[in-house]
């Protein structure tokens, strides 16, 4: 029971570590960012992020293009752009700020452009560079700044809130966990019947009669100083009534002395055998119930009638008149 | 106790020396029906009357009267009928004439056998004073109180089929006979002697060959007949079974028996099976006694539920059954 319920212990833990595995899979969002940054010489810096580098095949992704320089605001001005080039990715939503700040007694531009992008399908998908042109209006001078190619894995989709589907997964591990249970059961029950077998075989490798003969010893020891010869006649008789009962499928437990006889004799057992039988049982009933005193001899003849008819049965020589009578007629 | 089994067989080798005798004449009139006869004997020599159950014809009638012929003894009819008052069982006062006084006049009660025919023809009452006599064995007629006769045997007859116009016997007056005899059909071969030897010019009649001194005699060596304590369990344990079946392996019986047999069982069961012993000429009562004796004792001592009487379970197949389960000493 121990090992079974060891056994069954382990499988639970193994299952439980991976809808352990496929849970976290699952809610794995990633914070990290990705920021590629160009930066010109006059000093103004163009760049490109993203909010995650994984994103869940259901949820969106935030690209945010910023340009940022130092000084006067309209020194520079930037030229229309277009979208960025998108792989697997589609823009569901844009926007742009401009916003102005003072750092250290000087001014800061900053231009934003931010995209909102939804994946299309599983696996990765890129933003290609994005190529921004402006004009140094002091210079009168036109440049361009590119930002690198961004790459970001779509992954599968985060449970939805009020999603049943986790109880399906449980729905689940309890099925693979009853399954578990059902088939290491059937395991250890084949394998106690595999046990019992072999020890039923091993049991009937020894012949009945051998067996009785080791149990009469052991039952009535004649030897014995001690011995109640009342007592020991009923022995004989309950014994010698088990025998009958196993080796000829008769009642003999419960039937009474003439019918154990007369169920003998409707199996066309050899005279002599019943005529035996009927006289072991007979002088046992005597002695058991007329309330007379046994002789210890009388004792030692049934003893010996008893073991004389095992050893003689163990030989084969109680035989039944009907496969007599076939085994002449197989001959003939 | 040292018990003297020879002394008690040599007592039984003379005192049931009649046995044969009876049996011998009352075979010249009843062909087979041994069973019969043997039980009606075990009744006689067992102080316990005999309830016998069988379809009209099987000779149930001519056994008893048959019995009666062949020991010397008073022998008494009644027909039971509707119309049957207590006093024409048991007697009455008669207002006499010529003497100005009331004299008993008894009734055909007080005999030593006595056949019961188709008691359940008759109404309570009168069955209810039958019965009080056997339990009793007197009779109170006004003020004065009669001892009836030894031996004395109530042999009562009833057919199980016609059932419209009768009153059948309460199980507390069914539990006072020892033994009920379900009797049937003789065989192929006694019922072409049946035939032959009825149909004749001379009817065989049955002479008396056994005295009822006789019978006392055995009467009371039945009661020496030795029963040994494993016997007595045995018969205790067949008892108990049929009240709680469940204790001995039987749970399939524990809804099949509203009520269990009465401790009357045990002690008919024990004197029916030292008589059986002692018919069969032995001093000490073997579980094969009980065992051939246990049906007729237990069959009417039984009461089964509704659930059994809707699967056609009887009180009988549930004996059997009981029989067949209790380990034999």
């Amino acid at each position: 029971m121990d090992y079974y319920c060891k056994r069954c212990f382990y499988s639970l833990v193994v299952l439980f570590i991976f809808f352990t595995s496929v849970f976290s899979q699952n809610s794995n969002q990633t914070d990290s960012s990705v920021i590629n940054k160009t930066v010109s010489e006059s000093g103004i810096s163009l760049s490109a992020q993203v909010n995650t580098k994984q994103v869940p095949f259901n949820r969106t992704l935030e690209l945010l293009i910023q340009l940022k320089w130092y000084g006067n605001l309209d020194r520079y001005q930037v030229h229309q752009f277009d979208n960025p080039i998108l792989n697997n990715l589609e823009i569901i939503a844009n926007s742009s700020a401009n916003k102005v700040s003072n750092e250290n007694g000087g001014n800061i531009a900053l231009q934003e452009y931010s995209f909102t992008l939804q994946p299309k399908s599983l696996g990765m998908s890129y933003i290609e560079g994005v190529i921004i042109r402006y004009t140094d209006l002091d210079t009168d001078t036109e440049y361009s700044l590119t930002t690198n190619r961004i790459e970001v894995k779509v992954i599968d989709s985060l449970p939805e809130p009020g999603d049943k589907s986790w109880m399906l997964w449980l729905l689940l591990f309890v099925v693979l966990a009853g399954a578990c249970i059902v088939v290491f059961r059937r395991l250890q029950q084949r394998k106690e019947e595999q046990i019992r077998r072999a020890r039923e075989e091993a049991e009937k490798a020894i012949p009945l009669e051998e067996k009785y003969l080791i149990e009469l010893k052991e039952r009535v020891d004649l030897q014995d100083p001690n011995l109640d010869i009342g007592v020991s006649f009923s022995t004989l008789s309950r014994f010698l009534r088990h025998f009958l009962q196993e080796k000829f499928n008769v009642p003999a437990e419960v039937n009474t002395t003439e019918d154990v006889v007369s169920e003998l004799t409707k199996q066309q057992i050899e005279d002599r055998f019943i005529d035996e039988i009927k006289d072991i049982l007979t002088t046992s009933d005597i002695i058991k119930f007329s309330g007379s005193h046994a002789e210890k001899t009388e004792l030692v003849r049934i003893y010996g009638l008893i073991e004389s008819n095992l050893h003689k049965s163990l030989r084969g020589e109680v035989v039944i008149k009907n496969n007599e009578q076939n085994d002449s007629k197989n001959i003939d | 106790m040292e018990f003297d089994i020879k002394a008690i067989n040599e007592k039984i080798e003379k005192e049931s020396a009649f046995v044969e005798r009876l049996m011998a004449e009352v075979g010249k009139v009843i062909v087979g029906q041994k069973y019969m006869v043997e039980r009606l004997l075990i009744g006689l020599l067992a102080d316990g009357h005999v309830l016998l159950e069988g379809v009209p014809g099987l000779a149930k009638t001519m056994a008893v009267k048959t019995l009666s012929s062949v020991i010397k003894t008073q022998f008494q009819r009644i027909q039971f009928t509707p119309d049957l008052l207590p006093a024409d069982l048991i007697g009455t006062m008669i207002f006499e004439p010529k003497t100005g006084k009331f004299s008993v006049k008894k009734g055909p009660v007080f005999a030593n056998l006595i056949l019961a025919d188709e008691i359940n023809r008759s109404p309570a009452k009168v069955q209810s004073a039958l019965l009080e006599s056997m339990q009793e064995r007197q009779v109170t007629i006004s003020d004065e109180t009669f001892t009836l006769p030894s031996p004395f045997l109530v042999l009562a007859t009833q057919n199980p089929i016609e059932q419209e116009g009768t009153y059948p016997l309460p199980e507390a007056q069914v539990d006072r006979f020892m033994l009920k005899l379900s009797i049937g059909y003789p065989s192929r071969d006694e019922e072409l002697e049946i035939m032959r030897r009825m149909t004749g010019l001379n009817i065989p009649n049955a002479k008396p060959v056994v005295t009822p001194k006789e019978i006392e005699n055995a009467k009371k060596v039945v009661h020496e007949v030795y029963i040994d304590p494993k016997i007595e369990n045995y018969i205790v344990d067949i008892v108990f079974a049929t009240r709680n079946p469940e204790q001995f392996g039987l749970e399939d019986l524990k809804d099949l028996i509203a009520y269990g047999a009465s401790p009357r069982a045990s002690i008919y069961l024990s004197m029916a099976a030292r008589a059986h012993a002692f018919l069969k000429r032995r001093g000490y009562v073997t579980p094969e006694d009980v065992r051939s004796i246990g049906l007729d004792v237990l069959r009417h001592r039984v009461i089964v539920t509704y659930e059994a009487e809707a699967e056609e379970i009887t009180a009988e197949d549930i004996v059997r059954k009981v029989l067949n389960k209790i380990e034999v000493p």
